[in-house]
């Protein structure tokens, strides 16, 4: 456990000091979901909400309060999946045979430079956070509380779904189709920038893959007052399911993929 | 001791013929490869591009797995268990890749050192340590983006010794280095073996470098083991002769050539060369034939000013041996 | 011409080779996820509902087809931007930036090539995205070829003056991925991709207007959506090949500068 543990320290520190050690990323990383959520917000303009029967989507309020938590989980996501493409460059600069070279535990591996950008997330949290507290005058007192439950909850859902995209790009150095074909409907069919009770039920199937749907269900029932937790019991009891399934995914896809560059010898290509 | 038996590795390759098809074709990299590599000597795997030496290494440092074969460490299974190879080896490769340029070099071994299990107090007294003996105090929490090469295999080397290992396999570690780096270079190597007693393969295209540091070596051809034994041994394989020349004066040249060249022919079977205008004469013999040469030139008399010998060179048997027929041993 | 034409054959053959499906599916497949989401938002959301607001800024209430349009040419810049402006960095990392340096070959022709072979990719891309439109009953007019043709031109000019200026910025901050998705994240947001310019504040409107997509955007719609022939809209024209221009200049003088005086930054 104390080897697993130091492994998961040393990738986040790690991966810290990559992506941070110019300060510059700071802030770009804050400009990002503040330009998602706001072309989010201004794609609702052009559309009319009351006569279509969806009344509450006519208070700006309630549209800001949905559109930010949505990116703040899907940002937390999208920064773990940004930190698996970062393994393109890992064997680029050749780092990757040398870790292979390790006895070091795959799966800390794996969920270390999931978690790696862990460290940016609680700056950018916090700063959003204070955004909309500042901007929308604040959540009432009682829902603030939820707010570490919801950001522990991010976390862990995006580290356990970094993990499993960190295992997927180690197949190959073309991996690019994995991230377009899971990123992009992550965003349109997760609940992100509408709430998944309009999508047809097809829809709703691909939206039951995303852990972040789950979360975002929670993290809006709680924050949003709209729900208790003992009701949203369904949905955490199906989350931890859900992470069940893809940790035991990504332990089976990690022992393929380590026996598949060891047989191929590829690891290195670039 | 890390023993090999019958290594062999074949990899497959896909050639695209059209946008739809694509043929497949094997390659055998490496073929019944066998060799040891003992604890407290450096063992040398040479061979041109293309030979198996990169492919043999890696399978060695259990990155790739033999397609028949086995790897033994100490009476460890390596291809089944190779978990247990990697705690108690580290890997070299020459170029500048192999560490993250926006780290520093206490981050980087850092980094690595954490991968290998090793406390945080231990660690951090490794890498000082480390850091010293590659001489980067001065550099070391520079990010390596900003290191000369010769700054950045200073630190591989420090990388490679993070967990001190038992084993270090060296591939090409002094690539496109200067002469007063790659002594740096060999003088770790030559530390590190003497002192820690550590296992070294190294490969290598430079055969001065592999005729100063390896105890034994093993030849490449073609993903075959080609020619084995230790830098003498393989030289003495060659028919390689040493170069003796002889510098006199020219008067005394003219006067006693024709003499000289007659009865070294006659001795030895072979004739001299003059070169008048350095006044010398040199001839191409075994070592064990010098002093007969030498004796003839004393029974003329001749004046000898200087006396150069040039033993044969690893690098000359290969290349003679390289265009014979395969010598086996 | 030599090194432009030298430049498309690498390109093109490079592309083929080093994940082609990644890049180009990626690329549809983002496209195809904004109709998408437009439809399902327009559709399942708002029942086909426009607000007036929309139809008075877009001059008309085809939601999708304005949806579309703006996913197409988002798509295509990313693309063209991408291919332009990790030129040299795509160099640097693989080892090669010494020779592109090292030669007398122009600069501007290396990423021209570049370039120009990206775009008739993405031309093919792209026709996916109006496929799909096609098959949500979007319907478009059409128009002379003369006003298709010139459009497509001014496009791959103002994404080829921008690829520039981002290629420096690449080169100053030797960083491609924070650079060029914070160049994305500014061109969703000001130019009009997804709605119009004007529900942004009035600060933003202004530097929107400073970037040359916002009004080729609204020119590609004029064609697209209404019919209208380019002979139309010259003065549109004029602007945006004059925005473009300047931009291409001050890219490639910087480029160059840059090269001048930091090439110890990154030649290897």
């Amino acid at each position: 456990m104390r080897e697993v543990i130091q492994i998961i320290k040393a990738e986040i520190v790690k991966s810290h000091q990559i992506n941070f050690g110019d300060k510059r990323n700071y802030f770009i990383v804050l400009l990002w979901p503040i330009l998602l959520f706001f072309t989010a917000y201004y794609s609702y303009k052009p559309l009319s909400f009351s006569e279509a029967g969806w009344s509450i989507f006519e208070s700006k309020e309630v549209i800001i309060k949905f559109l930010i938590i949505g990116y703040l989980a899907y940002n937390c996501f999208f920064s773990l999946v940004r930190n698996a493409l970062f393994m393109r460059n890992e064997r680029e600069e050749g780092v990757l045979e040398i870790i292979f070279l390790s006895p070091a535990k795959r799966f800390a591996l794996m969920y270390g430079r999931a978690l790696g950008t862990v460290i940016q997330n609680v700056w950018m949290f916090g700063v959003f956070t204070a955004f909309i507290l500042v901007y929308i005058g604040g959540f009432e007192k009682s829902t603030l509380l939820f707010f570490p439950l919801v950001f522990l909850l991010i976390c862990i859902s995006a580290g356990i779904w970094g993990g499993l995209l960190n295992t997927l790009f180690l197949f190959s150095r073309d991996t690019l189709v994995i991230f377009y074909l899971l990123d992009e409907p992550m965003l349109l069919f997760s609940g992100v920038k509408m709430p998944t009770a309009i999508f047809p039920f097809w829809a709703k199937v691909i939206s039951f893959i995303f852990p972040i749907t789950y979360v975002l269900y929670i993290a809006r029932g709680t924050l949003m007052s709209t729900e208790t937790l003992y009701e949203l019991r369904g949905a955490f009891v199906a989350l931890v399911l859900l992470l069940c399934i893809i940790i035991f995914t990504t332990s089976q896809l990690l022992r393929l993929a380590e026996a598949h560059y060891r047989k191929s010898g590829n690891i290195n290509f670039y | 001791m890390l023993e090999a038996v019958n290594l062999s590795k074949t990899y497959r390759f896909a050639e695209r013929k059209s946008f739809f098809k694509t043929n497949h074709r094997d390659i055998c990299a490496v073929e019944d490869i066998s060799l040891k590599i003992e604890e407290g000597k450096i063992i040398g795997l040479l061979g041109v591009n293309g030979a198996g030496k990169t492919t043999t290494i890696k399978m060695l440092s259990t990155l790739i797995e033999p397609t028949s074969g086995q790897i033994t460490f100490n009476g460890i299974d390596c291809v089944k268990n190779p978990f247990e190879l990697k705690k108690r080896i580290n890997m070299i490769a020459g170029g500048e890749r192999n560490l993250y340029w926006r780290l520093s070099a206490v981050e980087n071994l850092e980094y690595f050192g954490a991968l290998y299990h090793i406390p945080k107090a231990v660690l951090k007294e490794r890498i000082k340590d480390l850091i010293e003996m590659t001489d980067l105090k001065e550099y070391e929490k520079a990010p390596v983006e900003t290191y000369s090469k010769g700054m950045k295999q200073r630190l591989q080397f420090a990388r490679g010794l993070i967990n001190d290992p038992s084993l270090l396999f060296l591939d090409e570690p002094t690539l496109g280095l200067d002469v007063p780096i790659v002594a740096q270079m060999h003088h770790y190597i030559e530390k590190i073996v003497k002192e820690q007693n550590k296992g070294i393969l190294i490969t290598t295209h430079y055969m001065a470098e592999a005729e100063k540091l390896c105890d034994y070596i093993y030849i490449l051809n073609k993903g075959k083991v080609n020619i084995e034994g230790t830098p003498s041994e393989i030289i003495n394989l060659s028919d390689i002769n040493s170069t003796v020349t002889i510098t006199t004066n020219k008067e005394v040249l003219q006067k006693k050539w024709v003499h000289i060249e007659t009865e070294s022919y006659r001795k030895l079977g072979v004739k001299p060369e003059v070169d008048e205008q350095k006044q010398a004469i040199s001839i191409h013999i075994k070592k064990e034939q010098i002093a007969t040469f030498l004796q003839v030139l004393i029974a003329y008399d001749l004046v000898i000013h200087g006396v150069e010998i040039g033993d044969p060179k690893l690098e000359d048997a290969i290349l003679q041996m390289s265009g014979d027929v395969r010598c086996e041993k | 011409m030599q090194v432009t034409i030298a430049r498309i054959k690498y390109s093109f053959k490079n592309a083929m080779r080093a994940d082609f499906w990644g890049t180009t599916i990626g690329r549809i497949v983002a496209g195809i996820y904004t109709v998408i989401f437009a439809a399902f938002m327009y559709h399942y959301m708002v029942k086909g509902n426009v607000s007036s607001s929309f139809t008075d800024y877009a001059g008309t209430d085809d939601y999708l087809a304005y949806i579309i349009v703006g996913a197409a040419f988002y798509s295509v810049s990313v693309s063209i931007l991408m291919a332009v402006g990790r030129t040299f960095m795509v160099e640097l990392r693989e080892g090669v930036i010494n020779e592109a340096f090292l030669s007398p070959a122009s600069r501007l022709q290396i990423l021209f090539g570049n370039g120009i072979e990206q775009y008739m990719r993405s031309i093919a891309e792209v026709s996916v995205i109006f496929l799909l439109g096609s098959f949500i009953r979007v319907r478009f007019k059409s128009t002379d070829l003369f006003s298709y043709i010139i459009m497509i031109l001014l496009i791959f000019f103002a994404l080829f003056s921008i690829g520039v200026l981002l290629s420096f910025i690449m080169l100053f901050m030797k960083d491609t991925y924070l650079s060029q998705n914070t160049f994305f994240l500014l061109i969703n947001f000001l130019c009009g991709v997804s709605f119009p310019t004007e529900y942004l504040p009035k600060g933003l409107q202004y530097l929107s207007n400073c970037i040359p997509f916002t009004l080729l955007l609204k020119l590609m719609r004029r064609i697209l959506i209404f019919g209208d022939s380019i002979s139309t809209h010259i003065s549109d024209v004029a602007i945006i090949f004059i925005m473009s221009t300047c931009i291409l200049f001050i890219g490639s003088f910087l480029l160059r500068f840059y090269e001048k005086k930091y090439a110890d930054r990154f030649i290897l």
